[in-house]
């Protein structure tokens, strides 16, 4: 399969209602671009962007192509995987246009990084996580210019299995999208929580299909300024009884930038005694910024809770005065105030080390867009 | 240290502080009272500067310095604390942090050094010990799930950190039980000095049973009715702002 060169290769379904907040001319740059980085080159200077302390397998990747100077694999394997089913179109596009595929198993804590120079960049990531077992990744997306990275991530967590992910998307412009298939098995875990911010435009779509008493949780923080357009498009499904999810994001959205959730909520018939929530905030800097939320359920059980709230404000005149009578001046108060309000996504995240990586990410991408 | 001349506010467009006077002497602890909707807590964020009160005539100064002329975090600065009527809850921004964001930004106004972290950490151990907080409540979102009494003790916390030279405390002790209100007013005693005032805005002659004013002043309708002696405040207690007024 060739690499599409224009957007109607790909065949994205623009009027389709899951794609009314995107923005595909970006794309359309990208496919028309080529990498400004030699593909022989080795992988640029990436310290600022590294894992403190990380001991973990470390897996570069530049324009798409896996880099073996610098990268530690360790168990990782880095290979053509089988094709898996689940994913939508943009998945299916990175599952074919893959260079090489990682296919994760349980073991240290794994971070893959990607840097993008210019063109299209097709990631296959598989994570496995066996019955009983805990895997643990984080990506982290930086480079920039006219580039599309478009990854797919095949996640299942047998019985009892955990999966916690995370993901920085640091690119600098260029669009970034994701394609996300899970299936968490009986009393399994899948966490993931993201940062993004930066980016020109981003997408990020995720289906999980909920197992007995399976967990999931998906959360997030979309910083955007300037004319960034941020996407969610979330789909969490119940098939088994005693399930339980979360979805906690927040989006600061400044200048003009256009922040978007949709999620669903999907309980099937006979999921009794799901619990699934959908916490939805958004900060609007400007006024000439938008944030859109729509939450979606489609219950078939009658035993369930399922609770969803959006809202969308400006800082809290109360707390600001507060802060004010206290000696903090203003710009500083409503950077404090601002960065408390992005950590609320970051609170499932039980690593303290990870916890202020993100936290840190957040606070460059708000100063940025300030 | 504070004088207010012929203080004239307005929140929107009604007219709430109507000519009010009052003068206080370094070193002094005033009680000022009043029944409810008189403007008690108007006054107080008048002069600490909050945003939507206007200042209409009048002038308030602070050690000679133009009070309104500054905005609300350079009144602090200059030594001015209010201890709110209700305290406001900030997820997410650790008591901790709070305070030590809030002391630091007013050493940089006034071109001090700041206090490092071991050092706060100190401060912060010994203050909220004094006013029964745990370190846990120290660690916690401001004021998040704080009991009404503990979200004062809080305030206590924070005036005894930040050492303003002028402390207004609007019903700081509204909602205390007795030994609370006892801990608040051994704070309060604690930090008197000569070279610090306090502003005590309250319902009750209380709290006066245990921190003793120099003066008590009557505040009615936006403006000051009578002032007389710390015995003002028991005859209040007794004959209630209408036997007063005339
Ligand atoms: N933000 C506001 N908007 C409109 N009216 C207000 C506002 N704040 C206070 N007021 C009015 O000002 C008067 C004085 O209120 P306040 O200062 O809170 O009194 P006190 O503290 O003495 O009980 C009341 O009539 C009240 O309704
Ligand atoms: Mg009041």
């Amino acid at each position: 399969m060739n690499l599409p060169a224009r957007l109607d290769d790909i065949g994205l379904p623009t009027r389709h209602e899951d794609w009314r907040w995107s923005d595909l001319s970006a794309i359309e740059t990208a496919l028309t671009s080529a990498p400004t980085r030699p593909a022989n080159d080795a992988a640029p200077d990436l310290r600022p962007w590294m894992v403190p302390e990380h001991d973990g397998p470390l897996l570069i990747f530049v324009d798409g192509r896996y880099v073996e100077q610098g990268s530690t694999p360790g168990y990782v394997k880095t290979a053509m995987a089988a094709d898996v089913d689940g994913h939508g179109l943009l998945g299916k596009l990175a599952r074919a246009h893959r260079t090489v595929a990682v296919t994760a198993k349980p073991g240290e804590r794994l971070h893959i990084i990607h840097f993008a120079s210019g063109g299209q960049a097709h990631l296959d990531l598989v994570y496995d996580c066996p019955a009983g077992e805990t895997m643990r990744v984080i990506e982290t997306y930086v480079g920039g210019g006219d580039c599309w990275t478009n990854v797919a991530v095949t996640a299942s967590a047998g019985e009892g299995g955990r999966i916690r992910r995370a993901v920085r998307v640091l690119q600098d412009g260029g669009v970034w999208t994701e394609s996300v298939a899970g299936t968490v098995g009986t009393a399994a875990h899948y966490g993931s929580v993201s940062m993004l911010g930066s980016v020109a435009s981003a997408r990020s779509e995720y289906a999980l299909v909920l197992g007995d008493d399976a967990d999931a949780r998906v959360d997030g923080t979309m910083v955007g300024g300037g004319r960034q357009i941020l996407d969610i498009v979330g789909r969490v499904r119940h098939e088994g009884v005693g399930g339980t999810s979360g979805q906690t994001w927040r989006a600061v959205a400044a200048n003009k930038a256009q922040a978007s959730f949709a999620g669903r909520i999907e309980v099937a018939r006979g999921a009794q005694r799901t619990d699934a929530n959908e916490d939805i905030k958004a900060l609007l800097l400007d006024r000439t910024a938008t944030v859109n939320a729509k939450p979606e359920l489609e219950i078939f059980a009658d035993d369930v809770k399922c609770a969803h709230g959006a809202t969308v404000g400006e800082l809290d005149r109360n707390a600001l005065f507060y802060l004010a009578s206290r000696g903090v001046p203003e710009d500083a108060a409503k950077t404090l105030l601002t960065e408390a309000f992005v950590a609320d996504a970051f609170e499932a995240v039980e690593n303290a080390e990870l916890r202020d990586l993100l936290g840190n990410d957040a606070r460059a991408a708000l100063e940025a867009v300030r | 240290m504070l004088n207010i001349n012929n203080l004239h506010a307005s929140v929107g467009d009604k007219p709430i502080i109507k000519g009010l006077s009052l003068d206080l002497p370094d070193g002094e602890v005033h009680a000022i009272m009043g029944p409810n909707g008189s403007g008690k807590s108007t006054l107080s964020y008048v002069l600490s500067g909050r945003d939507g009160y206007e200042v209409t005539d009048g002038t308030a100064t602070l050690d000679g310095q133009d009070l309104l002329a500054m905005d609300a975090h350079e009144r602090a600065a200059a030594g001015l604390f209010l201890g709110l009527q209700y305290p406001v809850e900030i997820p997410g921004v650790s008591n901790l942090n709070f305070l030590r964001t809030a002391l630091n930004a007013q050493r940089e106004q006034r071109g001090e050094d700041a206090v490092s972290a071991a050092d706060f950490l100190r401060m912060a151990r010994t203050e909220s010990a004094a006013f029964d907080l745990s370190m846990d409540h120290m660690k916690r979102g401001v004021n998040v799930g704080f009991s009404g009494g503990e979200k004062k003790r809080n305030e206590m916390v924070q005036m005894a950190l930040l050492q303003p030279k002028l402390a207004l405390l609007d019903e700081t002790d509204s909602g205390l039980d007795i030994d609370a209100l006892r801990v608040v007013a051994d704070g309060i005693n604690r930090l008197r000095d000569p070279k610090r005032s306090f502003l005590l805005i309250t319902h009750y002659q209380r709290l006066l049973d245990y921190v003793k004013p120099d003066r008590v002043h009557v505040l009615q309708d936006g403006a000051i009715t009578r002032s007389g002696g710390p015995e003002l405040a028991h005859e209040l207690e007794r004959e209630g702002y209408v036997g007063i007024a005339a």
